[in-house]
């Protein structure tokens, strides 16, 4: 059974509407553990109405690993669990996208806080880093946009290591 | 391939990253910590992740905010691993 984290960042949308900020990202170290998302939950929180929507990338191997970014470390569900060993960063500072990105998932969410996101059925279903030598892919990437410009909207990531 | 420093291993920083890297694009010189992984062997200068001794706290552009009664700041992100090629280590 996995290990399970999560990690929260209160975003800002772009302020160009319905452009894409690179939000968060995450990438597994060398021969870590298989990394699964379990959870993707949007939350605007604005007096404008009007829609939003959050995308996860992966980035194919082969591509440019994203860069930059403010280093976060994921939250331990349970308390003595080890550290993740994966290693995530938020947009608290600019984080330059990876090269070679594959939307997998667009959910929506209300600016004025109806909650969008995701969470796989099962295990399997969730979308995965192999943890080689070389982690496939080589990293994991979540965008935001909304209709309005600069929006405030937290992002809560929940990941868990192992199957 | 560059420098590879084992995992668990004492390290100090000695330079400023070269490449843009995760973590942080600060300067970092003078830090110290441990070896946690590698997030690319592929590369002649091996990227390797520090879990750093003393974290430091990164504030958005309206922070930093602190508690009344602690003093302490309640808002920002607590740094505490940043990435190094194996060049910038010692």
């Amino acid at each position: 059974m996995p290990y399970f984290y999560d990690l929260e960042f209160a975003s800002t949308t772009n302020a160009t509407p319905s452009t894409e900020t690179t939000q968060m990202a995450g990438k597994q170290v060398a021969a870590g553990a298989v990394l699964g998302l379990y959870g993707f939950i949007l939350c605007g929180r604005s007096l404008t109405a009007g829609g939003g929507a959050g995308r996860t990338k992966t980035n194919t191997a082969g591509g440019t690993v994203f860069s930059g970014g403010t280093a976060q470390t994921p939250t331990t569900k349970e308390p003595r669990a080890p550290a993740a060993q994966s290693t995530w960063v938020n947009g608290g500072t600019a984080i330059t996208a990876g090269t070679t990105l594959l939307v997998r998932n667009s959910v929506g969410f209300a600016q004025t806080g109806g909650t969008g996101g995701l969470q796989p059925i099962t295990p399997q279903a969730a979308i995965q880093v192999e943890g080689g030598t070389t982690p496939n892919p080589v990293d994991i990437e979540f965008t935001n946009l909304s209709s309005t410009a600069s929006i405030a909207c937290d992002i809560t990531l929940e990941i868990g290591e192992g199957l | 391939m560059g420098t590879l420093f084992p995992i668990g291993k004492k390290v100090a920083i000695t330079a400023k990253s070269p490449v843009p890297v995760a973590g942080s694009g600060d300067d970092h010189t003078g830090k110290t910590g441990k070896v946690r992984g590698y997030t690319d062997l592929a590369k002649d200068d091996i990227i390797h992740v520090v879990d750093l001794d003393e974290p430091y706290f990164v504030y958005g552009p309206n922070d930093p905010k602190f508690d009344v009664v602690t003093g302490k700041p309640v808002q920002g992100n607590k740094v505490e691993w940043i990435e190094v090629p194996g060049s910038c280590l010692s």
